[in-house]
């Protein structure tokens, strides 16, 4: 009862960031106090409020273009939490409908599908995804699109596993005795069964395409400057990092808590949303 | 047995052509290499020609087969800027990019495993939480940020450690506890589970209850058992641990495989990236049969046809 309630903390810790990056996200223009994109030469490299030379005019200081490092944060959240979200949802999406595929046909469909994700598994990940932005071009839709297409295997795998479960189950034999088509009873009567499970995943994941987008945009290989995003931000500040901690240390901070709460909220939410995981002594220990 | 190993050794070799199939076409459909080279104003005449000289006029299957014989033979082209063998260019670097892996593992698992047996055997006590709550953290951690963090303070505030390069075990130091920060939540999440799991089992009961000494239950009788589900994850892992030497090798200037990639792909050095991608890959690839093959050594009841139960 008391790790049930530790766990609820967790998720209450958790929804609490997300909702707090969301909000920095959606609110970016009434929030931020300076424009992120303006610059002012006499107002470069000004450390944090809290070291010698630091002012309340930029709490977080400032960057060698002198813009507020404070500002460009609250906007970069824009950037990494719509990319996250859209990763997921285009390896999500691609994900689930070969899994189902592979797990209700069986047979030859489910031969080809599964040798596909083993390949694409033990493809190193993130050398896939560069040589791609490298081959497409640096850009939001790109990056996106490739962060999705190398995302996918990971659901087609659990949902193909669940759905050979289910696919023996008495209300789906029942189903089909009662003359219902595949795609209806995939639909009506399997993928309800998943959602639970693919939505833990995908919020688990949004952490770590998160995490995957900074990177990209930190080799200067995801979102373009002068567009604010956290990753590009910590590849700028690395040049600087021998003089100006500060670059690096916020962006990168950010990134930390916001993939952080989202972790929270993924693993409270799996607690909620699949209660028995954590009723029966057997699962609870897996946690 | 046999059996067993073989239908894994041919499902690996099925991966190993796929892979390189993939890495193919992305290089060669998705992007021209041709465009990438020339300047922008080149004429028709000098874009044809540097196809010819490239072997890249001919038929698309035919230009895959040749590549895939090449490969066979280690022979994955010439560097286009250095005119250097490819794969020499990369052998030359697998040495430290095996050490990099190599210490951040045993970082990782020096730190994973002892973590996760005191957890599991402590079961809600403070360092149970702890070290719950550092491995919820330490999943979360981008280790790009974490290295250029363990830059800032050891090699430029305290000024005790070197920030890039190769040479001395001094410059191994920060990368593999970047590489090790990055293996270990995981793990000794899985070692806590499992751990957790085999301490129920009725045979550690009777181990105790016929009055064997602690530390030999916990360590002959528990751990042994434990360490299937461990070894697993160390082979799928391995994939993982070569995607944080990527990052890893990236912000420590490392001159490992992964670096030289990342300066291929940036380059669009084609042969030196198809090289290197399906070199890792390969290596992924083999980490995840040993793993297999060990765990038929560490639990006899694993044989083909059960794998699936």
């Amino acid at each position: 009862m008391r790790a049930r309630f530790g766990r609820l903390r967790f998720l209450a810790v958790g929804s609490g960031i997300v909702l707090l990056a969301v909000a920095a996200a959606v609110l970016a223009p009434w929030v931020s106090p300076h424009d992120p994109y303006r610059q002012a030469i006499s107002d470069r490299l000004i450390p944090p409020v809290w070291d010698t030379g630091g002012t309340w005019q930029h709490p977080l200081g400032t960057d060698p273009l002198g813009r507020d490092i404070l500002s460009r944060i609250i906007y970069g959240a824009r950037v990494s939490i719509s990319a996250g979200a859209l990763a997921v949802a285009v390896a999500m999406t691609f994900g689930v409908f070969m899994g189902l595929l592979a797990g209700y046909y069986g047979g030859a469909m489910d031969t080809v599908i599964d040798n596909l994700v083993n390949v694409i598994l033990a493809y190193p990940f993130l050398l896939l995804a560069l040589a791609a932005i490298a081959v497409l071009g640096p850009s939001f839709g790109n990056m996106i699109i490739v962060l999705g297409l190398t995302g996918w295997p990971i659901y087609t795998r659990v949902v193909r596993a669940e759905t050979l479960k289910y696919r023996e189950r008495e209300f789906v034999q029942a189903a089909r005795a009662l003359g219902l088509r595949s795609p209806r009873i995939i639909r009506v009567h399997v993928l309800p069964n998943l959602l639970n499970t693919v939505i833990v995943m995908a919020s688990l994941e949004v952490a770590r395409m998160i995490i995957l987008e900074s990177f990209l945009s930190f080799l200067g290989l995801g979102i373009q400057p002068p567009t604010p995003s956290w990753g590009g931000m910590l590849g700028e500040g690395r040049v600087y990092m021998l003089t100006h901690w500060w670059l690096a240390a916020f962006p990168g901070l950010a990134i930390f808590v916001t993939t952080l709460g989202i972790n929270l909220f993924g693993d409270g939410l799996r607690d909620v949303l699949d209660p028995y995981r954590v009723l029966t002594p057997a699962a609870a220990r897996t946690e | 047995m046999q059996v067993y190993i073989l239908r894994r050794l041919f499902q690996a070799l099925f991966v190993c052509v796929g892979i390189s199939l993939i890495t193919f076409l992305l290089l060669h459909v998705v992007g021209d290499p041709v465009l990438l080279l020339l300047p922008q104003d080149a004429s028709d005449r000098d874009v044809a020609l540097l196809k010819e000289k490239l072997g890249l006029a001919r038929p698309l299957w035919i230009q895959y087969l040749s590549f895939l014989k090449d490969a066979a033979r280690g022979d994955f082209g010439q560097s286009l800027f250095t005119q250097e063998s490819a794969f020499g260019l990369i052998l030359e670097r697998m040495p430290a990019t095996l050490e990099l892996t190599l210490a951040g593992m045993l970082v990782g698992l020096g730190i994973a495993i002892p973590l996760g047996v005191i957890s599991a055997i402590r079961r809600g006590s403070l360092t149970d939480r702890l070290c719950t709550v550092g491995a919820v953290a330490g999943q979360a951690m981008p280790i790009f940020w974490l290295g250029i963090m363990l830059i800032i303070l050891f090699a430029v505030k305290f000024r005790v450690l070197p920030a890039s390069g190769r040479g001395t075990v001094w410059h191994l130091i920060l990368p593999a506890i970047t590489l090790g920060a990055y293996l270990a939540p995981l793990t000794m999440r899985l070692t806590r589970s499992g751990m957790l799991d085999v301490l129920t089992q009725d045979y550690i009961r009777t181990a105790r209850a016929k009055g064997v000494v602690e530390q030999v239950v916990l360590f002959k009788h528990a751990l042994r058992n434990a360490a299937i589900p461990i070894v697993t994850i160390l082979g799928v892992q391995f994939g993982r641990l070569l995607g944080g030497a990527v990052v890893t090798e990236t912000v420590f200037a490392w001159p490992g495989v992964a670096s030289l990639a990342v300066k291929a792909i940036r380059t669009y050095d084609y042969p030196v990236v198809q090289g290197a991608v399906v070199l890792l890959a390969l290596l992924i690839v083999v980490a995840n049969l040993l793993a297999d093959i060990a765990i038929t050594y560490l639990d006899p009841r694993i044989r083909l046809g059960r794998e699936h139960a």
